[in-house]
């Protein structure tokens, strides 16, 4: 029989879910009819502050967190249910999405007490942003080959290196780089520790590097001998490999890996009408049917993570299973468009723009977070083939 | 899982895997109708676990028949026990006796327009026809279920009284195809309280148990043998190439897994024709890849009669489209929500196979979400 872990127990949730759930759509229903939240032209999250803000003003940043930290000790089924209501309405999340979903709980798992107080607090407010510092010119999935070093001087660390493809960046007040503070050994994944690097620091320069959709969402972060505090390590010295897999199972585990691309699906549904032709409304129900599904696996990670499992197995297989989906959902909706004779010209003229926004950062889906091809060898290594 | 669902499965794969040999499946595809296995079917109790106590049976949940069809479809079983559960499970809820010996169902299609009953009293006639049906000429009776409004209508039929053609699909399994031209009826029962959709879909369901189960094995079968099949001096298991693809199925395998038990939990819901048929679009997708997959890694070996591979993809090919094909399960999902304005789509999908622990419904808020929940 199949491992244990390719079983999603079908999960159950308790009640007052659904009532944080009304409140979000509440929410966002109002700021639409008020203006500040147009119905979205494109996939993925943006960045606006005032409505990171007004999210942290609601409680819902740091929801997980202790009260002392600026938290709220709400479950992770409930964190869990608004991330979803904020990702399907297209939410403008971006600006504190990586603190909220992975610094807040690496620093809460490995921080000092002093770290703690020091960064918690404003990440709930909406105030302070990270942005994350793993990827490197050199180094993509490979991650244990960086050379982003970090040396001894006296009261702290000097950072030297080039980190690349951070998202926010240039909107960040802190990233957590990851360094190499020995030489790379017998073992690899030895001799690595996370920094909290302050980017207002001397020495650190902050470059757009602009994306195939004419965007400024990444960037390149030189750290030219940049002074970092001993206060400033994050954790364990020389443990940064296992905090960073850590890191990574929250980044890998969430609905944005099915939902980033669902605005595209929300309009391609409204267009296609209640008068769709047989064939176009299988086309529409075979990507439900998919979704639904990933639904389901993704419920029942989180019900996981409440129990405090990490779920790495079932991430990576939720992780490839989702971004593919996600691919599969603009081409089809890009033939369902033609064959249905959507007219996105003018009647849906937001469909268009959306599906055009959709294409063009399709293809990062099975790169970002995690190559499909990395999530497959945690898969294979999970059915014990390597 | 829960006690009585590991208990099940223990116990039915000792059962099955014993019984479940090569030369009986190789003689029920010549039409010898395996009896021995049948017998400790009967014994296990397995084929009224739906029934009610006072027929025999435990009055066993959508979810735990699931878990013992995952078993059955793992090992092949040659036997109508779906069919015969089901039969079973609505002759208790009329109140008719179902004695022992395999049945089978005639639903009519999903749209239930295959059959008509007609008469009164003590006097009634089947009209009317169906291909495929799963032994609809070896079974002992046919439990033919006719769609009238809110209630259903059984009939329950001796497929001597029938014009039957016998076929098989290409998994050799019975499938015949059964005709009536004003064929008189054993017994007949109008049950108020099931419609002809929730009996379908749970025929669907189960298939999909069956599915889910065959599934796994295919998966156990491809990870065994690459782990044992030596190329270019070293396992199958160490190619990437290889380990890309089992990933593939592994994910196929577990997402049929997850959306087939979250619709069992919810199959009798209003919601419940939305989540079998999210599930059974999803199976097929699954069938696809994982049977593309597992032959491919498989080799030659994967195409000789001698290989046990066959015995489930075979099964996977045909059960994808019986009880509903994939396309009907598809267009069924896709017109439940085509036209849904943007903003509601996520809303009326996130009812769909919610289950909250106080057990209430979820209520539906606009009415474009009470249309695709309750179409």
């Amino acid at each position: 029989m199949i491992t244990p872990q390719l079983r999603f127990t079908p999960p159950e949730l308790p009640a007052a879910i659904e009532q944080l759930r009304h409140e979000v759509r509440d929410f966002i229903a109002e700021e639409r009819r008020n203006g500040f939240l147009p119905r979205p032209n494109h996939v993925g999250m943006r960045v606006s502050f005032d409505f990171t803000r007004k999210l942290a003003k609601r409680g819902w940043i740091g929801m997980t967190w202790p009260k002392k930290y600026g938290g709220h000790e709400r479950t992770a089924l409930e964190r869990y249910a608004v991330t979803e209501e904020l990702l399907a309405a297209g939410a403008p999340v971006r600006a504190h999405w990586v603190p909220d979903r992975q610094t807040g709980p690496l620093l809460l798992k490995f921080g000092t007490e002093e770290q703690k107080l020091k960064y918690l607090p404003g990440i709930a407010a909406g105030e302070c942003i990270f942005s994350i510092g793993l990827s490197e010119p050199g180094t993509g999935s490979d991650l244990a080959s960086l050379s982003t070093r970090a040396d001894r001087v006296e009261g702290g660390w000097k950072i030297s290196g080039t980190k690349s493809w951070n998202s926010n960046s240039h909107n960040a007040q802190f990233m957590i780089a990851l360094c190499r503070t020995e030489p790379p050994g017998e073992d690899r994944h030895r001799g690595i520790s996370q920094f909290i690097v302050d980017l207002s620091a001397p020495g650190v320069t902050i470059r757009p590097i602009i994306n195939l959709a004419g965007e400024h969402d990444f960037n390149e972060v030189v750290l030219d001998a940049v002074f970092v505090p001993d206060k400033n390590l994050l954790g364990e010295l020389g443990n940064g490999w296992n905090q960073v897999s850590t890191e990574l199972a929250y980044e890998r585990s969430g609905p944005e890996r099915w939902l980033s691309a669902f605005r595209l699906l929300a309009e391609l549904t409204e267009a296609l009408g209640i008068k769709a032709s047989a064939s176009g409304c299988e086309r529409l129900g075979q990507l439900l049917a998919h979704l639904l599904t990933l639904r389901q696996m993704s419920l029942s990670i989180a019900m996981t993570l409440q129990t405090g499992h990490a779920p790495n197995l079932e991430a990576a297989i939720v992780k490839d299973l989702g971004t593919c989906f996600e691919q599969d959902l603009v081409r089809i909706a890009r033939d369902l468009i033609n064959s249905e004779a959507i007219d996105i010209f003018e009647r849906a003229r937001l469909l268009g723009e959306v599906l055009d926004h959709a294409q063009l950062w399709s293809v990062i889906y099975t790169v970002r977070g995690g190559a499909k091809e990395i999530m497959r060898g945690v898969i294979a290594r999970g059915l014990g083939l390597r | 899982m829960s006690d009585i669902a590991n208990m099940l499965t223990e116990t039915a794969t000792r059962l099955f895997s014993e019984l479940c040999t090569k030369a009986v499946l190789a003689a029920a595809e010549t039409g010898n109708f395996p009896q021995a296995l049948w017998v400790a079917v009967e014994e296990a109790g397995f084929a009224s676990m739906l029934a009610m106590e006072q027929d025999g049976g435990i009055a066993a949940s959508a979810p735990d028949a699931v878990t013992l069809l995952r078993v059955a479809g793992r090992f092949s079983a040659p036997v109508p026990l779906a069919e015969t559960m089901i039969a079973r499970w609505l002759l208790s809820q009329a109140g008719l006796s179902a004695g022992t010996g395999p049945l089978t169902i005639a639903l009519g299609g999903m749209t239930a327009d295959g059959w008509r009953l007609e008469g009164s009293g003590k006097n009634w006639t089947l009209h009317g026809k169906e291909h495929a049906v799963p032994w609809g000429s070896s079974a002992k009776s046919v439990v033919v279920v006719v769609g009238e409004g809110t209630g259903i209508t059984l009939g329950v039929v001796d497929p001597t009284q029938l014009k039957t053609e016998a076929r098989r699909n290409i998994a050799g399994e019975p499938r015949d195809e059964l005709i009536a031209n004003v064929a008189s009826v054993t017994k007949v029962a109008h049950l108020a309280g099931l419609d002809h959709d929730r009996v379908f879909r749970m025929a669907a369901l189960f298939r999909a148990g069956l599915i889910v189960g065959a599934l796994d094995s295919i998966l156990e079968l491809s990870v065994r043998y690459v782990g044992e099949r030596v190329q270019f001096g070293r396992p199958l298991a160490r190619l990437q190439a290889i380990q890309q693809q089992l990933a593939v199925l592994a994910g196929s395998v577990a997402a049929s897994s997850a959306i087939t038990d979250a619709a069992a939990c919810v199959i009798e819901r209003e919601d419940g024709r939305l989540m079998i048929a999210a599930a059974r679009a999803r199976l097929a997708d699954a069938i696809d890849t994982a049977t593309g997959i597992a032959h491919q890694v498989h080799g030659a070996m994967g195409f000789a009669r001698e290989y046990a591979l066959h015995l489930n993809t075979r099964r996977l090919w045909a059960w994808r489209d019986e009880y509903g094909t994939a396309v009907q399960w598809r267009e069924r999902l896709g017109r439940s929500f085509a036209g849904i304005a943007a903003d509601d789509l996520w809303p009326a999908l996130a009812l769909v196979g919610a289950r909250t622990e106080t057990g209430k419904p979820l209520t539906h808020e606009t009415p474009s979400i009470a249309r695709a929940t309750a179409v």
